[in-house]
């Protein structure tokens, strides 16, 4: 029973974290990610980096909500779990409307006493938006 | 299809050089692999204990403390690397630390290319976070 509650309570967090960033809200998605969490990637545009901490990411995120006209599509592909320790896939299209770009964003998770957390956001642009 | 096979081999280097540098207390190899920003994150002995080290203190740990091979009994091997372009994920395995503690490690890494796109690469560990800590029998 513990691992299908464990991929329950991971499928939440990961659920969260979709309509914070559709929404730009970061009243949902500060619950989720450690204080202490880093986000990594590049683009766009091409060769740009993006290696923020968690305050500077939420900002990006608030200024511009990943889906301003309904067209934002995300799904959690995978879940490993380790232990107190996972890794969740999330495939990402139409992001900021228009502009239609696709990520592929690694979580990597943490148990803290009871509750999961993100702990690092490595993502992949692969593509839209140039 | 030579990219893959030349990423894989570049991240094969940068967990093999982890193990290396975890083993033997070398801290000028895990200098290198580990981006400035990288955290640890996760449990050590005792279990329940959290230990959430930026790169800085887990070098420090790594100078301060015996390395993990202290008496030959550490083994390690590179389990999984799964790859979505610049980003991956790698599990290793490491059993025997400090004689008897078993650790699974979960690395995020990111590529980097230079500001031009040009083929410089450079691959390095943004998170480190393990746990599954077992006391062996």
């Amino acid at each position: 029973m513990a691992e299908i509650d464990d991929f329950d309570e991971i499928a939440k967090v990961i659920n969260q974290y979709i309509e914070g960033a559709g929404k730009g809200d970061i009243k949902l998605l500060s619950p989720i990610f450690h204080e202490k969490a880093r986000l990594f990637g590049e683009g766009p545009p091409k060769g740009k980096r993006y290696d923020l901490d968690r305050d500077a990411y939420f900002k990006d995120q608030a200024a511009a909500p990943l889906n301003p006209d309904g067209r934002y599509r995300a799904r959690l592909v995978s879940v490993q779990q380790l232990g107190p320790s996972a890794i969740a896939i999330v495939e990402e299209d139409s992001c900021w409307g228009p502009q239609n770009v696709s990520f592929v964003d690694i979580f990597s998770m943490s148990k803290i006493g009871s509750q999961w957390k993100i702990v690092n956001k490595t993502y992949t642009w692969t593509g839209g938006g140039e | 299809m030579m990219a893959a096979t030349d990423d894989y081999n570049e991240i094969a280097k940068v967990i093999a050089n982890y193990i290396e540098g975890a083993k033997t207390g070398n801290v000028g190899l895990l200098f290198h692999i580990f981006y400035e920003k990288a955290r640890s994150f996760g449990e050590r002995p005792p279990p329940g204990k959290r230990w959430d080290p930026d790169s800085d203190e887990y070098l420090r740990m790594h100078q301060k403390e015996e390395p993990l091979n202290k008496d030959g009994k550490y083994r390690a091997r590179p389990a999984s690397v799964k790859q979505m372009a610049q980003s991956v994920t790698a599990v290793a395995e490491e059993d025997g630390c400090w004689g008897k503690f078993s650790f699974v490690e979960i690395f995020s890494l990111s590529r980097s290319t230079s500001p031009g796109g040009s083929s410089t690469r450079r691959t390095s560990m943004g998170a480190r976070f393990g746990a599954n800590v077992s006391r062996s029998a």
